[in-house]
């Protein structure tokens, strides 16, 4: 299915780009856009639009792009990527200063699939700055209106799936999409050394999606070891009533911090849907937190 | 004491009640109250009281120590008066978005001041082997602890840094507030209000329901949030705890103000404003204050403002008893610019530096090595707080007791008459 889905992309670039010839011949640099759906690989035409390409990568490079997310997703047209003002973390000065607004350098490339067009305002025609699109389907009355600048390269099954998510009556998707981080790399042989994220199967958005930390219901056996290693945490630092100074006391402590830590990084994921574990993890935080005040005092 | 064998093993003859509404408890700026475990066994030289220096030319500290650090104005400015006058300039006369403008200024200060308070919890506890021999673990082991939580975290940008991150986030402003209740604590004893176990209870219950509740909601509902580049889930609270949260606090401060309103009625006299002031700008960075986007930016700044008052004023005292120094404009101003300086450089490195060094060595963005160095940094920050302001040397007496005037030898001054009924020592 997928090396079908390859060939076909394949093809609806062959005969578009056949035509264009130079134009349409990619630069040595490819881009990675990690993304919380998977990877996307991006390649650029730095002989059609060269000042796009350039400033592209520079952005890209200082990390203008983390955090930037796909804010409109149209099925039968484009998945585009907002400007990065937007983005989820503020710019640091240098970032904000770098973006600058892009003259026009539209070129013969067509509007295909897979092709990255850069946004602009109506009537404006050097008004682009960051955001641009990813073509879904062909778009001629796009061609000579917009700087087409590049293409996707590789992890067109996660542009499929930003297509499929589930957006709101103005083309919004209803679980933020975003580009984590973008990566440069200085070739198409780095890229290829490098295992891209694929898409995960999408759950539905009334239920949980995929969160940070390990990946299904807490093994209960770790849970319990970790939860034995906080309850000897504790034993010790009671017991270290019995024994001058404060390191066995202390011990005892970094014991339960330590427990605690890994107890959260196995249970937090699944305590988005289940409260009373979410409610057991908060109370527990702030009993840490007060425990670890007597860190290296006398019990 | 470990740190020095010569010392003999006599307890300093002050007398040392084990009360907890003795004046003579030793508050700490993280809000704990030292134990009498230290205070009474800590071994001094038997001549130590009569080298003491309190300007007095008395050989023992003076009943009643000075209210402020500094003065008045500049005390109120500095522990909390700054953040409320910025926070109804800015209701008053900003968006309160939180636009370049205002990350720009966030980012000034936070090189001038937020970066250098880390690097002062560093300096205060390992500029000598003395201090590191008293709290070994802290200064040793913690640090290997988190780097290990450091590189696991680097290693497991997806599994493992969000819930380090989480951890700093959730555990910062619970160490805001243990500074809060420390720093109303010391106000109260330079001003001879006791605080016994009913008002701490009630204090401790406002300031730190001042970051309970907002947390707890925040924390409300199935969402990620983002700290630079590290992705992190809420814990999916009930609505109610939040919501209970706010009420214990509002129940906690109505009660402290009862206590507070009971005593200016016993002793016919108004409260130390200064009393208050920790308390209320805890209110206003919190919760007051969490709806205007563009004022949060500087909550981190201001709290280190407040710290790097009292950790000035203490490392000037220390530096001038231990080294049987004369008091002296001179030798203050010299000495704070070193120490700032410092400070600057240390807080720079740890936190510009640093954070491109994992993020070289470990082949990760930069907008995921700072988020997980700053929380190394500042978690390691919590530890070494609990411990510095416990850090004794049987050289120096009473450091959180300190006025500046002691130390450029100004005469002593009457305590302002902002704190009617206080009669001058």
């Amino acid at each position: 299915m997928k090396a079908l889905a390859a060939a076909a992309l394949a093809l609806s670039f062959a005969a578009p780009l056949a035509a264009q010839g130079d134009l349409a011949m990619p630069g040595k640099e490819r881009v990675i856009l990690h993304t919380n759906m998977g990877d996307i690989a991006l390649a650029f035409f730095p002989k059609a639009a060269p000042k796009h390409v350039e400033q592209i990568l520079k952005l890209m490079r200082l990390g203008v792009y983390n955090g930037v997310n796909f804010h409109r997703v149209e099925p039968n047209f484009v998945i585009q990527i907002a400007n990065a003002e937007s983005r989820s973390v503020p710019m640091t000065p240098a970032q904000a200063a770098a973006i600058k607004p892009l003259k026009a350098e539209f070129n013969a490339i067509k509007h295909a699939p897979g092709i990255l067009s850069m946004a602009r305002y109506d009537n404006q025609p050097d008004s682009a700055t960051t955001s641009f699109s990813i073509l879904l389907t062909n778009a001629p009355h796009l061609d000579n209106q917009y700087t087409v600048f590049g293409r996707v390269e590789a992890g067109w099954d996660v542009v499929e799936a930003i297509r499929s998510t589930p957006r709101d009556s103005s083309n919004q998707p209803l679980r933020r999409v975003e580009v984590m981080y973008a990566e440069v790399l200085p070739s198409a042989e780095e890229l290829a050394k490098r295992p891209l994220i694929r898409a995960a199967p999408q759950a539905p958005v009334q239920q949980e999606a995929a969160r940070p930390g390990p990946a299904g219901a807490p093994s209960q056996a770790v849970a319990a070891v970790l939860l034995v290693m906080m309850a000897l945490g504790l034993g010790v630092f009671w017991a270290a009533a019995r024994y001058p100074g404060k390191p066995v006391a202390s011990l005892g402590l970094l014991t339960v911090l330590v427990g605690f830590f890994g107890l959260f990084v196995h249970m937090a994921p699944a305590a988005n849907t289940q409260e009373n574990l979410a409610i057991a993890l908060f109370i527990g935080l702030l009993s840490l937190f007060k425990l670890m005040n007597r860190f290296e005092s006398p019990v | 004491m470990r740190a020095d064998r010569r010392l003999s093993k006599t307890s300093i003859p002050i007398a040392r009640s084990r009360s907890p509404d003795s004046i003579f408890d030793y508050p700490c700026l993280d809000g704990t109250l030292d134990s009498p475990y230290n205070w009474r066994e800590l071994p001094v030289e038997e001549d130590v009281i009569s080298k003491h220096k309190d300007g007095h030319g008395q050989n023992h500290p003076p009943a009643q120590p000075p209210l402020y650090f500094i003065n008045a104005p500049i005390d109120f400015l500095l522990i909390g008066g700054a953040s409320i006058i910025a926070f109804f300039l800015f209701k008053q006369f900003h968006s309160g978005v939180r636009d370049q403008n205002v990350i720009n200024w966030g980012i000034y200060l936070m090189w001038a001041v937020n970066w250098p308070h880390f690097s002062a919890t560093n300096y205060r506890l390992y500029h000598s082997k003395a201090n590191i021999a008293q709290y070994p673990m802290t200064a040793l082991l913690v640090p290997v602890l988190l780097t290990g939580a450091l590189i696991g975290s680097l290693w497991s940008p997806e599994h493992i840094a969000p819930f380090l991150v989480k951890l700093f986030l959730i555990w910062s402003p619970y160490h805001f507030s243990g500074q809060s209740v420390g720093i109303t604590m010391i106000y109260a004893k330079r001003a001879g209000f006791m605080i016994g176990k009913l008002e701490r209870l009630a204090l401790s219950g406002f300031i730190f329901g001042t970051f309970i509740a907002p947390t707890a909601i925040g924390e409300t509902g199935r969402n990620t949030n983002y700290y630079f580049g590290v992705q992190y889930p809420t814990l999916g609270l009930p609505m109610w705890v939040g919501e209970s949260a706010k009420v214990m606090m509002y129940c906690s401060g109505a009660l402290f103000l009862l206590l507070v309103l009971n005593w200016c009625m016993k002793n016919k006299r108004l409260p130390p404003l200064m009393l208050l002031l920790p308390a209320a700008t805890q209110y206003v960075w919190f919760v007051a204050g969490a709806s205007v986007a563009g004022f949060r930016e500087f909550v981190p700044f201001f709290h280190s403002l407040q710290y790097m008052l009292i950790a000035w004023s203490m490392q000037l005292k220390e530096k001038m008893d231990e080294g049987q120094i004369q008091p002296s404009k001179w030798y203050v101003l010299m000495e704070s610019l070193r120490w700032g300086g410092a400070n600057a450089l240390g807080g720079a490195g740890l936190f510009w530096a640093l954070p491109r060094l994992a993020a070289k060595y470990f082949s990760v963005p930069l907008n995921i090595a700072e988020p997980v160095v700053i929380s190394v940094v500042q978690i390691h920050h919590f530890f070494v707080d609990g411990v510095i302001w416990k850090l004794r040397s049987p050289k120096v007496a009473s450091p959180l007791l300190v006025n500046i005037e002691q130390m450029i030898g100004a005469p002593q001054q009457r305590p302002p008459a902002i704190v009617p009924g206080i009669k001058p020592a």
